[in-house]
């Protein structure tokens, strides 16, 4: 199995504030692994250091086995084209139809024609769980699971084999949120998809994730499968389960 | 995703058959020619033989569905990895819908755009009226003025523009009087320098620049403050807690802009009256005692009041076009943008426009 998404040793800093202290995992391939911790434990930074939005202060990312920071932006695109992020918010250009949405990627990195981007475009709509008329509305007019589902379906647009969701379920209903996390699983396992979730939500731990990372001051504090994470004796994660089950 | 090969990926047709081969990847295909699988829809039902396929994604997929549209199809030989993949094809496969078209024809256009500049228009109107009932009532009784909110816009619209205001007249009145120093010395009517610049700056040219600059300034930022309070909810809340948004968002702006536009048209006149005496001095040798005698004698209080008079007119315009395109931004972040580069572009075109009338008025009036 080749490695995925790789960390090794990472630091960084916002301004005078020490977030990661020293951050090495390995996504398991074709697994989906959720990231958890408490608000203000760097998930979130993490994940866009993974990305290469943020800059770490010392250590590497690999991704698919290279070291991002040596690659140029060629190269850079590459790595990119294999991997799809679902932001939190959605982040749909607004300007943009969902179905416009969803085109951008394969309009900029292929050279389809438009009836087949029109096809591909459907195809996600359908994948991610909408109809193909709602690829004719605008993003303000969808409601927070649509938006999530759009979302979903432009960060599958080039077929990655790497998924990163940030809060996934974050502002949705429950019924919309297990409808989503169902709709990862179904995903994930027939796309053989490796997904690294950020996210608060036990619900999709429970439903859709096969391993638990959790930060914690941080320190990567766990890594292992849920019934391991779950049975580990530390109180961030003795208090994370209990306050769930109460 | 055992040991695969790395076939570049391929179809034969044999009869009704059709034979996928290799690794089939989005990005690989698009140097393949599927029209001619076209040529399978003749026959009434397609066997697709997965014996030699390492493995597909969704996307090629479905471009392979695509050419077969209307036939019915069915799958050989494929493994487990591929056969989840075909189902979830298949699945989204069912939910195509028609394309619909987004172009309207021309004549719908133009009518939905006269439609919506009409609407517009009567909620402006609407607008303007509430704005004027609920300054009457706040001037019959002014127990009920926000005046915190009062001072907070007049420091920013007011006091904030003054540097910005200062020096662009400052400029404005030693160019005209460049322009002016220009002309007349060639008559030797070198004084009259003093009557064309302090007329021209106190009559036209500080309103309306000043007016630009507080449209682009204050009408901007009231467009983008209160489109910015609709959209995170924030003049709900106002009126869950019984206070009237328009009084306490609205009056306060529309109140600091007119109090302060003519005094900020005062500054400019002094600033720019000022710039003419600094070129007057350098350019013709004009002393400012000499000047600013010269400026008693032919500045006539009217030409300062035509212009103090235009400043509220102008403030009103803009204050309302900044406050009604903010609350009536959509509910989206994009919109914001949008509203206020309008706020903008229309407070400027009315500023120029009323300029304009009131150039006839006075004119036909003899003032």
């Amino acid at each position: 199995m080749k490695e995925v998404v790789k960390l090794e040793d990472i630091y960084s800093r916002y301004e005078s504030r020490e977030i990661h202290q020293g951050i090495s995992l390995n996504l398991e391939p074709g697994k989906v692994t959720a990231l958890i911790g408490g608000s203000g434990s760097g998930k979130s930074t993490l994940l866009k250091i993974i990305l290469g939005l943020l800059k770490q202060s010392a250590g590497k990312v690999y991704l698919f086995g290279e070291d991002s920071s040596k690659l140029d932006e060629t190269e850079l695109q590459l790595l990119r084209n294999r991997y799809g992020v679902l932001f939190q918010n959605g982040a749909l250009f607004s300007a943009l139809t969902v179905g416009e949405n969803i085109a951008v990627p394969l309009k900029e990195q292929t050279s389809f024609s438009p009836s087949d981007i029109q096809e591909i475009v459907a195809l996600r709509l359908g994948l991610a769980g909408l109809e193909s008329k709602d690829g004719n509305l605008m993003p303000s007019e969808l409601s927070g699971g649509m938006r999530k589902r759009a979302a979903l379906a432009r960060a599958l647009a080039l077929e990655p084999e790497l998924l990163f969701l940030d809060e996934p379920t974050s502002g949705l209903d429950p019924i919309n949120a297990w409808a989503f996390n169902e709709l990862i699983g179904t995903l994930s396992k027939s796309l053989q998809l490796t997904v690294l979730m950020v996210t608060h939500d036990l619900s999709s731990i429970n439903s859709v994730a096969d391993r638990l990372l959790v930060l914690d001051h941080g320190k990567l504090i766990a890594n292992g499968t849920v019934l391991e994470v779950r049975a580990m004796d530390y109180p961030w994660i003795k208090d994370y389960f209990s306050v769930h089950e109460a | 995703m055992s040991m695969q090969g790395l076939t570049p990926p391929s179809f034969a047709i044999k009869a009704n058959q059709l034979l996928l081969v290799g690794r089939w990847r989005l990005e690989d295909l698009q140097d393949i020619r599927l029209e001619e699988l076209v040529s399978l829809r003749q026959s009434e039902e397609i066997l697709i033989d997965c014996s030699e396929l390492e493995s597909i994604d969704t996307g090629s997929l479905r471009l392979v569905f695509s050419k077969l549209r209307g036939r019915k199809f069915a799958f050989i030989n494929a493994n487990s990895e591929i056969e989840p993949i075909f189902q979830l094809v298949l699945k989204a496969e069912n939910n195509l819908a028609e394309q619909e078209r987004k172009a309207r024809p021309v004549l719908t256009s133009i009518g939905k755009s006269v439609l919506d500049g009409f609407s517009s228009w009567l909620v402006l109107l609407r607008f303007i009226g509430q704005t004027c009932v609920e300054q009457a009532r706040s001037v019959l009784s002014p127990r009920q003025i926000r005046f915190k909110e009062l001072f907070v816009q007049l420091e920013q619209c007011g006091l904030n523009a003054v540097p910005v205001v200062s020096l662009v007249m400052l400029l404005i009145g030693t160019v005209v009087a460049y322009l002016f120093a220009g002309q007349i010395e060639r008559y030797g009517a070198n004084i009259f320098i003093v009557d064309g610049v302090t007329i021209s700056i106190c009559r036209e040219l500080s309103p309306v620049i000043v007016a630009i600059i507080v449209a682009g300034r204050s009408g901007s930022a009231f467009t983008a403050q209160l489109g910015t309070m609709k959209l995170n909810e924030e003049v709900d809340a106002l009126s869950t807690m019984g206070l009237s948004p328009m009084r306490v968002l609205i009056l306060p702006r529309f109140t600091a802009l007119i109090i302060t536009l003519p005094i900020l048209v005062a500054v400019g006149d002094l600033v720019g009256i000022f710039g003419g005496l600094i070129i007057s001095d350098s350019r013709l040798g004009i002393s400012p005692t000499t000047f600013m005698q010269r400026t008693q004698e032919v500045l006539k209080i009217k030409h300062v009041l035509v212009g103090l008079f235009k400043a509220p007119v102008f403030a009103a315009f803009i204050a309302i076009i900044g406050c009604k395109m903010g609350l009536t931004v959509e509910n989206n972040a994009r919109s914001v943008g949008l509203s206020t580069t309008s706020t903008v572009v229309q407070s400027i075109v009315s500023v120029i426009l009323l300029n304009a009338g009131f150039a006839i008025l006075l004119v036909e009036l003899g003032i």
